[in-house]
């Protein structure tokens, strides 16, 4: 490889994974000023307070990564499934079953020292995460089920288990509240800095997405599944097994969910209910696109989202913006970025 | 090295060196953010779960403007439904020297619980919850709403002609436990049933209205609906449906004008009567952390009827009397509400 | 005779939660047969909802307020096809972005101009019966004596299939979803042809979401859609991507919803939850049983260019 074509990828992989989230990013914020115009708010007050919200202080900082950290599980392991073809659009039902798997152990298993404890609790969410995204998997290579419908079909499903869970078999002992008492004190996850309320699970938010990287880039097993969400057919042909890896893509993408739910209640919430999570599976999705589907990338899209939703939060308090606002902004940045991607590639065909 | 992993490492550099940037230009506008020093005036931060157009986040906002035009209150409110921005909602008014924060919801305890010990110059107090610290005490309206629902169910019962009533509810006991009340009022005249219909989401009018068409349609003809804005679709299915045979009770604010023709009472729960007797003693430092706080029809102003006047021929003189009694029996503790197992 | 009244209760309630699934799910189907799955029904149906609850509030005129959702919710679709079907992008991804977008702007909307009123209900649509037809014991009641967007949804299916099935705009429908090439061969638009049916199924979604909160809550609450946008996707795989089948299965999902309050409302001691999942049990239950027999459209999914 000659140094002109590898400054030229370079440019290319720059541009198309750099400069075009950025664009995208500020096409969002312009067509969101022009919303915040037209509904007679003070854009300049939102987006400062939108500013400060997220890098204000310290301490808003570490929320925007406390935030980013089940983004970013989720985005990573949405974007083994998306590599691989196959279209698991319910993280947000494995997050569920993860939550409720972490909630267990975090419940149950307060007498084992805590290095046994908490990877348990993690593990056992992994699993119950990945074995719901398992079902998914199985429906579609073994009876052909469209896995876009039944995943969207098992998120529901999850939180009804778990809104059956939280009022039945796993409910507090005063059977007051719908919830579970609180998890063991040792099993909840130390917190990173002082004063801020960043947990380790943060730090495995930075070590999954980079062994998701290598699994799919560096070994036989990631390039078969990279293979397949290319083209199935010539996967085929190539000697692979397709369906063993569509159930396996889907299975880490669950298992990750899985992980962020099970961190979720030890880190954040200390404990579980019904209306955990708001959206998480979902957004994971648009953190998974905006990185190229890249897992190292979701650490820094799941930043931003993370950091969008903390800067939401001032900007509702000081400029009395909706905080529906966001959703908004972290769809248009959807929206644009596929769109300048689609671009970019018709006038690479072109030229 | 691979071309992706070059991609990873140019994209990595550029975001970390933009990340900085920000960091490095923000970095001034850090600084006056931490303080635990005494406030100077009186500042009162609301954290409810919904918009404070709707009956629940209404009522406490209400009040907070009422502690704004009598105690001089400086005043602001955040609306957070996510569980994970709730602690980080509580310490942001506690760090910016309020005297007194409110989360208008029993999910708020934990957060409050969690926050409060930081900040020993704050009050914190939730609207239900049973959790306390030096300077957190929730109030729990819940019991009196009870006693209140059981008078109505007592009323209701006189005026059911099939003996059936039907609640609808939310997932959540602050919403459900009131209907208890009722039933057991209800049901105190033999042979009338109560069923409770709990809806998954208080925001599905749609779902609120269908439930109420088939509680009408399984023989139910006093329908009380504690579900937030599904429960809007009870009285609107009421309104549309219930002719003159099927009447309803509201709950929370005053509901009459929702089904003029069938509501037969609202019970309002004067939410700002008891948080402005919690922002009276935040003002004069008497404020008890330590423990809940209950509220009973004992409180007085707290639990209140309006009667609908354009249903005088049903809801008699002698009906307001024996709602009078039982609330005079509920007092002195002749009747008793059970908590319900 | 009390079970009568009952059973006839119940099927109104499955009739009138049906029609705006059966809306929604027959855009979808056409959007689909052309080749293309749009996943963002939901955020449509929110934008609609909120358009046509604005509208109405303003004008008073409810169908005013359908007209201008189903306008409204259009616009977006004719936004997705552009990102979809000229620049190619994914289908899934866009869709998905299309439903925080919805989330988003309709609560934004609805905060922005009605954070503030408090008398915020709208009159709501009459029920219309039918002369003669309504008089027929159990049926004409559940199917005709309903508001005038009921009627309209169920006679939209059949119209619907009519036109998919037995004329020639069905057929270059039908063939763009399966062998675009070939359509475009035959001196079709593909583009065209995908532009409007993708446009006419976000219309009806749109119309879905007016239904929603003009003809059924009488008022715009925020979410108020509660995911059946997601239902009335799962509906078009359930219906085998006839408009027919989006009706009966739309009919059979508004059965079960109305069932469990049913079962609820007669004390029935079992966890409601279990009684709520059912639905969505029952859809991958159906699609198990109907397996093999596929039906959907070879091109699904697949951008069409005309150089590849």
């Amino acid at each position: 490889m000659t140094t002109a074509t590898l400054s030229r990828q370079t440019g290319a992989a720059l541009w198309r994974n750099v400069a075009l989230p950025i664009l995208a990013i500020l096409a969002a914020l312009l067509v969101g000023a022009l919303m915040l115009t037209l509904s007679g708010f003070n854009v300049l007050a939102a987006y400062s307070a939108l500013w400060s919200g997220i890098f204000g202080n310290a301490r808003n900082l570490g929320e925007a990564m406390m935030r980013a950290t089940p983004l970013i599980l989720i985005g990573a392991g949405i974007a083994i499934a998306f590599r691989c073809g196959i279209w698991n659009i319910g993280a947000e039902g494995q997050f569920y079953m993860g939550a409720a798997a972490g909630a267990l152990i975090g419940l149950s298993a307060g007498d084992l020292p805590v290095w046994l404890s908490i990877p348990a609790a993690l593990l056992f969410g992994a699993l119950c995460g990945g074995l719901w995204a398992a079902i998914a998997g199985w429906l579609k290579v073994r009876l052909g089920l469209n896995e876009v419908v039944t995943t969207i079909m098992l998120n529901y499903i999850a939180i009804g288990i778990v809104g059956y869970l939280v009022t039945g078999p796993m409910q507090e002992a005063s059977r007051y509240n719908p919830q579970t008492d609180e998890i063991a004190a040792g099993m909840v996850l130390p917190r990173l800095l002082p004063g801020m309320r960043v947990h380790a699970g943060f730090l495995l938010a930075l070590i999954l997405p980079v062994l998701a990287a290598i699994l799919l880039f560096r070994t036989p097993l990631g390039f078969a599944l990279r293979a397949v969400g290319y083209n199935p057919e010539a996967a085929l042909h190539a000697g692979i097994n397709v369906n063993r890896q569509y159930v396996l893509a889907i299975s880490l993408s669950g298992a990750a969910a899985g992980i962020a739910g099970a961190v979720e209640v030890l880190g954040v919430i200390g404990r579980l209910y019904e209306n955990i999570s708001p959206g998480y599976g979902f957004t994971g999705i648009a953190v998974s696109l905006l990185a190229a589907n890249h897992p190292v990338g979701t650490i820094f899209s799941g930043l931003l989202f993370g950091a969008l939703t903390t800067g939401a939060e001032l900007m509702q308090l000081t400029a009395k913006i909706p905080s529906a606002m966001t959703f908004s902004l972290q769809g248009l940045i959807i929206a644009f970025l596929v769109s300048f991607r689609a671009m970019q590639g018709r006038v690479w065909r072109r030229g | 090295m691979s071309k992706v992993s070059k991609q990873i490492i140019v994209v990595m550099m550029v975001v970390a060196l933009l990340l900085s940037g920000c960091a490095g230009v923000s970095a001034p506008a850090a600084a006056p953010a931490e303080s635990g020093a005494p406030a100077a005036t009186f500042k009162v931060g609301l954290v409810h779960p919904s918009p404070i157009t709707d009956a629940w986040s209404g009522q406490a906002y209400a009040a907070i403007e009422r502690m704004r035009d009598e105690l001089g209150a400086e005043i602001a409110n955040v609306e957070v439904g996510d569980p994970a921005g709730y602690e980080k909602a509580f310490s942001d008014f506690a760090s910016q020297g309020y005297t007194l924060v409110i989360g208008h919801g029993f999910q708020y305890q934990d957060a409050a619980e969690k926050v409060s010990p930081d900040f020993p110059n704050t009050y914190f107090t939730t609207v239900g919850g049973f959790k306390s610290t030096a300077n957190y005490a929730p109030i729990d309206l819940v019991p009196g709403y009870m006693q209140a629902l059981y008078a109505m169910g007592v009323m209701a019962a006189q005026v059911s002609k099939t003996g059936k009533a039907a609640g609808f509810t939310l997932e959540n006991p602050a919403t459900k436990l009131p209907l208890e009340g009722f039933r057991q009022g209800f049901e105190s005249v033999p042979g009338h049933t109560f069923s409770m219909i709990v809806l998954r989401d208080g925001n599905d009018v749609g779902a609120g209205k269908e439930a109420a068409l088939q509680a009408m349609a399984d023989g139910a003809d006093i329908l009380i609906a504690n579900a937030n804005l599904a429960g809007d679709g009870v009285l609107q299915a009421v309104a549309e449906q219930g002719g003159d045979s099927v009447f309803a009770i509201g709950t929370i604010g005053n509901q009459n004008s929702k089904a003029p023709k069938n509501v037969l009472a609202s019970a309002p729960l004067n939410i700002p009567q008891a948080l402005f007797a919690v922002a009276q003693s935040a003002k004069d430092g008497t404020f008890e952390g330590g423990h809940v706080r209950p509220f009973t029809v004992n409180d007085e102003g707290v639990y209140q009827f309006v009667y609908n006047e354009e249903l005088a021929d049903i809801v008699t003189p002698e009906l307001k009397a024996l709602v009078d009694e039982t609330i005079a029996k509920l007092k002195s503790g002749e009747i008793t509400v059970e908590m319900p197992q | 005779m009390e079970w009568i009244v009952g059973l006839q209760a119940l099927l109104q309630a499955t009739v009138r939660m049906a029609a705006p699934l059966t809306f929604t799910a027959v855009g979808e189907t056409y959007g689909e047969r052309a080749g293309v799955i749009n996943i963002g029904l939901e955020g449509l149906m929110l934008i609609g909802a909120v358009t046509a609850y604005a509208v109405a509030f303003a004008s008073g005129s409810i169908w005013l307020g359908v007209l201008a959702a189903g306008l409204a919710a259009m616009v977006f679709g004719v936004l997705f096809g552009v990102v979809t079907i000229t620049l190619g992008a994914n289908q899934i991804v866009t869709g998905a972005a299309l439903n925080l977008v919805g989330l988003g702007l309709s609560s934004f909307i609805y905060r922005a101009f009605f954070g503030t009123v408090t008398d915020r209900a709208i009159q709501p649509l009459e029920t219309v019966k039918t002369p003669l037809l309504s008089q027929i014991p159990v049926l004409g009641p559940v199917l005709f004596e309903q508001n005038l967007l009921v009627y309209a949804a169920l006679l939209l299916a059949p119209l619907a299939a009519w036109v998919l099935n037995r004329t020639m705009l069905g057929l270059a429908i039908r063939s763009v979803g399966e062998h675009p090439k070939a359509t475009a061969t035959a001196g079709l638009s593909v583009i065209g042809l995908r532009y409007g049916a993708v446009a006419f199924g976000a219309l009806l979604a749109g119309v879905g979401g007016a239904y929603l909160s003009v003809a059924y809550a009488n008022q715009f609450v925020e979410n108020m859609v509660a995911g059946r946008g997601f239902i009335a996707l799962a509906i078009v795989v359930f219906g085998r991507w006839s408009p027919l089948g989006a009706l009966w299965a739309s009919l059979l999902f508004g059965f079960t919803f109305a069932l469990q309050l049913r079962l609820q409302a007669a004390n029935i001691q079992i966890a409601y939850q279990f009684l709520q999942i059912l639905p969505y049990v029952a859809t991958i239950v159906a699609m198990i049983l109907l397996r093999g027999q596929s039906a959907q459209p070879k091109a699904l999914g697949v951008p069409y260019t005309e150089r590849a």
